[in-house]
């Protein structure tokens, strides 16, 4: 079975990459010049961030079903700021709900999360199948914001709306878009964090290694010298590796851009049980123009 | 043994005997955790319609089919008997057929829902897969929630809220394994080790007996009709239909797509611990997306599955037309343009249909002859001339007796209406203020229904308010007429 899948992950994948890093590439270029071709400037203010998502899942359920084929489900993913640091994410879906093919009224088009604990799943039909609740306060996630220096941990540089209902102790987690467009400010959060937090273990050329464990679980993380990306990431549980998380980037006019990233689990004998990928694609970074003032 | 009792039993003896005289035994045999009352509604509708008298035995469905089979035999006082059977009742016929040969007392049989050719779900329990699925999917539900409840305090102003409670809901159960017999809604275990399970495998030594040539020859012999019944229902969402509604159908998929918001969310997340569990959410929103091809899978109506488009052949949700149908039967109607899932197949008005053209055109049942048409009449006094309590009665006729009635009242004097009492005679204190009254009763027998009115005038002396006064005359063309004398204008209506 995990040959098979093996198999199909060949077959899949070996095209697909290459389109990525060839043919997609110099289209692609033109997406992220907006960011990628002014790397020692300071980035602007990122305001929307869209791309075109696929995600597979290679595999089957305990051994007992294999389905003939991978699943796929594809989206165009936009991500807007909603200002002070607060962003919204929504999904839309070109084709009907798979896999029964029909879905009829439970054909969802949108799926949105516009703020925390209000999620809204827009029918293609125009019905709503989960309304927004607009009464829940609002904790968005909150991305980074590029016009952090480039230099340090990016603190905030408003302050941060706290949601009425916010309990007492709870931190706030600024979001990123670092894992997709890897930026040298994203390379020093991620060094950054990794340095302040985690345990940095000796690495072959190329990386640095670094671990953190948590009860029962020690996740250990590769970062590239070279791009600061963080490529890897080993998932260990009570002795044995449970999950393992690879992406590869293409560079683009200088910056590294996600483009596949391959999630393994492993099952208790240590053999690879399921296989999820995402690819990113067509990613497109609109800013917002800097306020001027009058004389 | 005393005069008395001896009676009796003569008097239930002749009775029975005059019944058997008149009308065909019909035996409505049940499956899998069913009794004889799971018939109930389809035997009395049946009986109002057909000549029968119908037989409802309960026969333990954890037993061996040939216990049952034996069970069903011991049930039968007569000969001649139709069986209706529904799920594994219609195997237990088929093997009372086989065990019994020539002693057999039944035969005709209707087969509804009968997984002829075994029943894949059966299997699946017993070999561990469906109670394996149980417990991955609950994992695969719980865990993200459970990781980031613990590790993100954030979280709980992210989770939606009526997802944050159903996560609860679930996490509070006793166990993991638990959780996931509750998502399929499946009491594995009370099952999983029944003697009958086993038969019911395709690949048993009973369903492969039964299906023999000389088996399935000796069959049409006992049984000379031998008719199915399958039904269908969507291929989507057949679990959440079977089991909790269209409202967990949604949730399911509410539960997909917030799955896939999640991983959006904590995927791009800055904390690095954080992130390296995103992929929980992932396996949620799979999980989701396959479930019910799983449930295909499970139950054996999945052809093929190509990642998108899922082939499956006809279904009820529990069983597969191609093991409903009745192997070399006489007669196969399957009714697959409506929603009819297998646990309602006895109780559907549709199926009874089904059932009642069978009755008529395969096992030479009659019907009996229409009720004569149901009337009432209210007899009580009219008019009240004094204020006190007054009765006043129904008097139905036709029908199939076993009247029901629902009385009301409307009182012109003060406009207000009133629902009353539910017996056959109905008091009232009448006051002057009521004014004249409508009494009504509304009487049901059998399926007919009809409303009676009775106007009860009221002349009760201090100030008796008029009946409602006519509607004027519709206006009608005028013409002024010149009085010679007075120069006065009058109106009339011209002839």
């Amino acid at each position: 079975m995990q040959g098979r899948a093996l198999t199909l992950l060949l077959r899949r994948v070996a095209p697909v990459a290459a389109c990525l890093m060839a043919a997609c590439a110099e289209h692609e270029a033109a997406r992220v010049d907006e960011v990628a071709d002014r790397p020692n400037a300071p980035p602007p203010m990122a305001t929307t961030m869209q791309a075109q998502v696929q995600l597979t899942f290679y595999g089957g359920y305990e051994g007992f079903y294999q389905p003939d084929a991978a699943r796929e489900r594809s989206y165009l993913q936009t991500r807007t700021d909603q200002g002070g640091g607060f962003w919204s994410t929504q999904q839309d879906f070109s084709t009907a709900q798979a896999p029964m093919g029909v879905a009829g009224v439970m054909d969802v088009g949108t799926a949105s999360f516009s703020s925390p604990g209000s999620m809204t799943l827009q029918l293609r039909d125009g019905g709503i199948l989960v309304p927004p609740d607009t009464a829940t306060a609002r904790a968005e996630m909150r991305l980074a914001p590029d016009e952090a220096s480039a230099t340090g941990t990016w603190e905030p540089t408003s302050p941060i709306p706290v949601a009425p209902l916010r309990a007492a102790g709870s931190t706030s987690h600024a979001g990123t878009a670092d894992r997709v467009i890897v930026t040298p400010q994203a390379r020093d959060r991620a060094i950054a964090q990794l340095s302040r937090d985690y345990t940095e273990l000796s690495a072959p050329t190329g990386l640095r290694r670094f671990e953190k464990s948590v009860g029962t679980e020690r996740l250990v993380v590769d970062v590239s010298t070279t791009s600061g990306a963080v490529v890897r990431e080993e998932l260990w549980k009570e002795g044995s590796r449970r999950v393992e998380t690879v992406r590869r980037y293409r560079t683009v006019n200088g910056t590294d851009v996600l483009s596949l990233q391959t999630t393994t689990i492993f099952d208790d004998q240590g053999r690879p049980a399921q296989r999820f990928e995402e690819r990113q694609s067509d990613v497109r970074i609109s800013r917002a123009e800097p306020r001027r003032t009058t004389p | 043994m005393n005069r008395a009792l001896a009676s009796f039993l003569i008097c239930a003896a002749l009775v029975s005997s005059a019944l058997a005289a008149q009308d065909r035994p019909v035996v409505f045999v049940h499956g899998l955790k069913g009794t004889g009352f799971g018939w109930q509604p389809a035997a009395d509708y049946l009986r109002s319609g057909w000549k029968i008298f119908d037989i409802r035995p309960t026969i333990g469905w954890t037993q061996t089919e040939e216990n049952q089979a034996a069970s069903l035999h011991a049930s039968l006082g007569f000969t001649g008997v139709a069986a209706v059977s529904h799920s594994n009742g219609g195997i237990v016929t088929r093997q009372y057929a086989r065990g019994f040969g020539a002693a057999t007392r039944v035969n005709q049989h209707l087969a509804i829902g009968s997984l002829h050719r075994g029943a894949p779900l059966a299997a699946n329990v017993r070999n561990g897969n469906v109670p394996l699925y149980a417990g991955w999917l609950a994992n695969a539900v719980v865990e993200p929630f459970d990781f980031y409840d613990t590790e993100d305090p954030d979280f709980q102003f992210i989770i939606p809220p009526i997802l944050y409670d159903l996560f609860y809901f679930w996490y509070n159960l006793a166990s993991v394994y638990a959780q996931g017999v509750a998502v399929l809604g499946f009491p594995v275990p009370s099952i999983a080790n029944v003697p009958v399970l086993a038969q019911m495998d395709p690949s048993s030594s009973l369903i492969t007996a039964l299906n023999s040539s000389s088996n399935l020859t000796a069959e049409a012999a006992r049984f000379p009709q031998r008719v199915g019944i399958a039904t269908a229902m969507s291929p989507e969402d057949i679990v959440a239909r079977l089991w909790c509604g269209s409202g967990c159908r949604e949730g399911r998929i509410a539960l997909e797509y917030y799955a896939l918001l999640m991983y959006t969310y904590y995927q791009d997340h800055p904390d690095l611990w954080l992130r390296s569990h995103a992929y929980l959410w992932e396996r949620l929103f799979w999980a989701m997306y396959d479930f019910n091809v799983v449930w295909h899978f499970f139950i054996g109506s999945l052809i093929s599955y190509d990642g998108f488009q899922a082939v499956v052949q006809p279904q009820d949700g529990i069983l597969p037309w191609s093991t409903q149908t009745y192997i070399n039967g006489t007669r196969q109607i399957n009714i697959g343009d409506k929603e009819i899932p297998h646990f309602y197949q006895r109780v559907d008005p549709r199926v009874w249909q089904s059932i009642e053209d069978v009755f008529g055109a395969n096992f030479g049942l009659v019907r009996r002859p229409p009720p004569p048409p149901l009337v009432t009449t209210i007899s009580g006094p009219s008019p009240i001339t004094a204020k006190g309590t007054y009765t006043w009665t129904a008097m139905p006729s036709g029908g199939v007796g076993g009247y029901t009635y629902q009385w009301s009242v409307h009182f012109y004097g003060t406009g207000q209406s009133l629902q009353l009492g539910t017996n056959q005679a109905q008091p009232m204190t009448v006051y002057q203020s009521d004014g004249d009254f409508d009494l009504t009763v509304v009487t049901g027998s059998g399926g007919q229904q009809i409303t009676t009115t009775r106007y009860i005038e009221n002349t009760i002396p201090g100030g008796t308010l008029p009946p409602p006064s006519p509607p004027p005359p519709p206006p009608c063309p005028t013409v002024a007429v010149q009085s010679s004398s007075t120069a006065v204008p009058m109106t009339r209506c011209l002839p």
